[in-house]
């Protein structure tokens, strides 16, 4: 008798161009999907979530109905047809939205506060973090986030690739 | 109009534009992006007969003051009947949220927003959302107080929760605070302050006395000094030993009153923490917050211990050596000062590098901290997954790392500052060129003693100086700690107690929701329109899945929280106008938390009770099902439990927990899956002595394990903040709704391990399925 793997005992149902149809919307995405034994079902508006949004963002995708529960898994978007792919690499980009620091102008601390002006892909912006250690979360050797009061998040997607002031405006953080 | 957001001048040309009035819009709220995520002013405007989201930018026209105004651009615009707009959700992502509504049985994407207005657009939608029977939402006050913003100056709160401006902060305000706190230690302040005074001065003369005296006077022949050598001697150490008995009295006198101002703002804080409510503490970690309250009031202490004197004697120091500099000879301490601020300027720099190295230093030493308790915590998985070596690298890295940036502090230490006080000595020599050359002509009055007075004096501003420059930084940290303190101090409680509370006398423990309503987070209802109730003296269950609101109804009943709509009464008066104690003397709780304190098992039981006779505390661990373990313990009810003591088991933690509810004997009685953690067998025998104890009292039995509610006299099931279900459980069961279904699942459970359900399930009902 053969071993069972640990991937046959649960089954992960993943999104083929074959099972799914992915249509476009006004600003969301609908899914019509057939499960393996099941009956095809279409659903008007679906939401994708990333499984390891930090590694490997275009990888094991979950598609998820609009209580949360996962419909099914896209196993990596560039599987997908160009048509379907680019649906869900739209819709990634809007659920993922964050603002991607290019140059740091100034970061005052200030009573447990710190006051910061960025220059970010959509333009320049200003934010306040709270108790910037806890705030500031690297996420590789090369890259972080800080977490403004709001709760929005910017990137800074390369340590190298900003200039040195900016560099040392956040030293203290890394 | 409510608006949710201030409409500014510059919408209302773009309102007329498509023919709108301010007074035809009902709900008005701006965010601040396009539908496409691009940064744009963008207004919901809601009126009686459609939904108008306009998007565009604003600018500014004119100079600040009378021709200055905004102008807003308007780029896009559409419109939705409101006839046939439906339910409006707000979707959160990482940085961003997005509203959607149905419109025409469709889906449709109405607006984009950053998190920084979400609050907003939420608000919107509680009062533009459509209702199903056609009511309006009731307006709550709270949501339009636009208090995000400092009066003063007009910048954004940077915590909505927390009414600060760290621009505005007035900082003397909060130090005259402080000193209310040492308004009895007067006179011992003033002692403190004429000592530190009296040693900086006496600091200041001894250089003079060592050097211009000695030589110009004492060692000069026709002098009155002359050959008075003892004397002049003994004037020297008479100024160090006076000056060393001075510095040692005022530090006693002020390690005494700084122990004691501390210890009563301690208490203060202590004490104003006991009376707030839990919103303040969900807010904040709780953990956190006494650790903080600690090393804030250790900040202060230490401020004020040795900070505020250094700073006194240093500012005395500086200036009366100026001030004699300045007499002796002007034009060289004109020459000394000319370094000063480049000096300082340097310091400075160093100081702010330092401060970035320590705080590296601790971040590098917290976090070998934090996985070393981790691995030694998570030691048996360590050891199971044979993960030593893994671990041990992770320390080894971390641990290099923390050296490495240790070594820099050390380094830095001892490199920059010196080379920094190079800089001091390049005065000096300036000193000893511009002044050697007097001393020789003669000129200005210079003599060879009055030059070593000079050089004396430049040398003693060069460690105050340096002081001077890290005061700031202590300065700025003191005055954070103290603002944390009397922000805390100042807090008010969200539950407050009715002024004039109404007695009840005999509570009979009828217990009535009424359409309650509550959010802990604004525009998130947990709780959404519940009502039951029960009868004085019956017993009722709360089921429902994990997150569905269920331990919140119990913190509501308690008043940990207060309701935002709706009511809760309890023998027909409403909670909130009881007093606390007549409330929580009568309404005890067993909440799955359970919390012990450090103390023997009896004082645990006794909490809330202190007087109890030791019969009642076995009485009420008896019913508790607590007595059985307790008496195999060697020291009974005296076992002293808590950090480093002995500790129980989950499941013997709960039972002393609901002794302690027992012993208070309330009229009503909470039990928040008080069970969960017992085994079967304990779980029925406690079950079957609180169906006893229930006789005459009210008991609310909250639970997912449905063998646990198998006595009571109704059920309720939440699900997602509302009542789904309600009635007994016979009525339930032929229901065949979500009740039913959890019936079935935990009862096919049993069956699967060959239990046909035991006696005290109803195993007859399930013929009628």
């Amino acid at each position: 008798m053969e071993d069972t793997r640990l991937k046959d005992v649960v089954k992960i149902e993943y999104v083929t161009d074959e099972n799914s149809v992915f249509t476009e919307h006004d600003g969301y995405i609908g899914f019509t999907f057939r499960p393996e034994n099941g009956e095809e079902k279409t659903y008007p508006r679906v939401g994708l979530g990333r499984n390891f949004p930090d590694r490997s963002p275009e990888e094991f995708v979950s598609v998820l109905d609009p209580d949360g529960a996962e419909i099914a898994m896209i196993r990596s978007v560039g599987e997908l047809g160009g048509e379907a792919a680019r649906i869900v690499r739209e819709e990634l980009k809007r659920r993922y939205f964050v603002f991607t620091v290019r140059k740091i102008t100034s970061v005052n601390q200030r009573f447990g506060y710190s006051y910061w002006k960025v220059r970010t892909d959509e333009g320049d912006r200003e934010f306040t973090v709270r108790d910037t250690f806890s705030n500031f979360r690297k996420t590789g050797s090369d890259r972080a986030y800080v977490t403004d009061v709001d709760g929005n998040r910017y990137v800074i997607p390369s340590f190298s690739s900003l200039d040195r002031s900016s560099m040392k405006k956040i030293e203290l953080f890394i | 109009m409510l608006e949710v957001t201030k409409m500014g001048s510059e919408v209302l040309p773009a309102l007329a534009d498509h023919g709108l009035r301010a007074e035809d819009v009902t709900v008005f709220a701006a965010t601040d992006l396009a539908a496409d995520l691009t940064p744009a002013e963008t207004y919901l405007i809601m009126t009686e007969k459609k939904l108008f989201v306009m998007s565009g930018h604003v600018r500014s026209e004119g100079k600040p003051g009378r021709s200055y105004k905004k102008i807003f651009t308007e780029s896009s615009c559409r419109e939705y009947d409101a006839g046939k707009l439906g339910k409006m959700k707000i979707e959160e992502y990482v940085s961003t949220a997005r509203l959607f509504a149905e419109y025409d049985g469709e889906d449709v994407l109405v607006a984009a927003m950053t998190k920084t207005a979400l609050r907003d657009a939420r608000l919107f939608v509680k009062y533009a959302e459509p209702k199903e029977d056609g009511e309006k939402e009731e307006i709550n006050e709270d949501d339009f107080r636009d208090d995000r913003f400092c009066p003063k100056c007009g910048r954004r709160y940077p915590d909505p929760d927390r009414k600060i401006c760290p621009h505005c902060m007035d900082k003397m305000k909060l130090y005259r605070r402080l000193l209310v706190f040492a308004k009895d230690y007067r006179l011992q302040m003033a002692a403190v302050l004429g000592g530190l005074v009296l040693v900086a001065a006496m600091g200041v003369a001894a250089p003079y006395v060592s050097t211009e005296f000695f030589y110009d006077r004492v060692l000069s022949p026709g002098d009155a000094w002359y050959g008075r050598i003892v004397a002049a001697v003994l004037l020297v150490l008479l100024l160090r030993i006076g000056s060393i008995v001075v510095n040692s009295v005022s530090n006693v006198i002020s390690a005494r009153i700084t122990a004691k101002v501390t210890y009563k703002l301690k208490k203060t804080i202590f004490s104003a923490i006991e009376r707030l409510s839990m919103p303040f503490f969900s807010a904040r970690q709780t953990g956190g917050l006494m650790n903080q309250i600690n090393n804030d009031s250790n900040e202060i202490y230490w401020f004020f211990m040795d900070g505020a004197p250094m700073m006194i004697r240093n500012v005395v120091e500086i200036a009366a050596a100026l001030v004699i500099m300045f007499i002796m000879n002007v034009p060289l301490a004109l020459c000394t000062l000319v370094v000063l601020p480049l000096f300082g300027f340097v310091i400075r720099l160093l100081f702010k590098r330092m401060n970035s190295l320590h705080a590296r230093t601790y971040r590098s030493s917290r976090a070998l901290n934090s996985s070393l308790s981790d691995a030694l915590t998570g030691f048996r998985v360590v050891k199971a997954f044979s993960r030593e070596r893994e671990e041990t690298e992770r320390f080894d890295k971390q641990s290099r790392r923390l050296a490495s940036d240790s070594r820099s502090v050390t380094v830095f230490n001892n490199t920059a500052f010196p080379l920094a006080t190079v800089i001091m000595y390049f005065s000096q020599i300036i000193v000893w060129a511009v002044g050697g050359w007097m001393a020789v002509t003669g000129a200005y009055g210079m003599t060879y003693g009055r030059l070593l007075a000079f050089i004396a004096y430049s040398n003693l501003m060069n460690e105050p100086m340096f002081m001077l420059v890290d005061m700031t930084y202590w300065f700025s940290a003191c005055t954070n700690a103290t603002q944390r303190l009397f922000e805390i101090a100042d807090a008010e409680p969200d539950v407050r107690e009715s002024p004039e509370p109404r007695t009840l006398g005999e509570m009979k423990g009828e217990v009535v929701f009424r359409d309650v309503e509550f959010s802990y987070e604004k525009g998130r209802k947990v709780i959404d329109g519940v009502s039951f109730g029960v009868g004085a003296g019956r017993s009722l269950g709360i089921v429902g899945k994990s997150g569905a609101g269920k331990s919140t109804l119990a913190n509501l009943l308690m008043r940990l929280y207060d309701v935002d709509g709706g009511e809760i009464t309890i023998d027909g008066v409403n909670v909130k106008e009881l007093s606390f104690d007549e409330l929580r003397r009568n309404v005890g709780i067993v909440s799955q938390e359970t919390y012990l304190f450090v103390g023997t098992i009896a004082d645990n039981i006794r909490y809330a009770v202190p007087d109890a006779s030791d019969e009642d505390v076995i009485a009420a661990a008896k019913t508790a099902g607590a007595h059985d373990f307790i008496v195999k313990l060697l020291d009974g009810y005296d076992t002293k439990i808590g950090f480093g003591q002995k500790e129980l088991s989950g499941g013997e933690r709960q039972r002393v927990s609901i002794a302690r509810a027992i012993l208070l004997d309330p009229k009503i009685l909470i039990l928040d899956e008080a069970t969960a953690a017992m085994d079967t067998a304990t779980e029925r025998m406690i079950g079957d002595a609180i169906a006893k104890l229930s006789r005459g009292r009210t008991v609310i039995m909250i639970a997912h394990r449905l063998s646990t509610l198998r006595d009571v006299d109704s059920l309720v099931v939440i699900d997602r903040g509302k009542v789904a279900e309600a009635g007994t459980h016979d009525e339930l069961i032929r229901k065949k709704g979500i009740y039913f279904d959890l019936y079935r699942l935990q009862l096919e459970a049993l069956k699967n391990i060959g239990i046909e359900g035991d006696e005290g399930w109803k195993i007859h009902d399930s013929k009628t399925w």
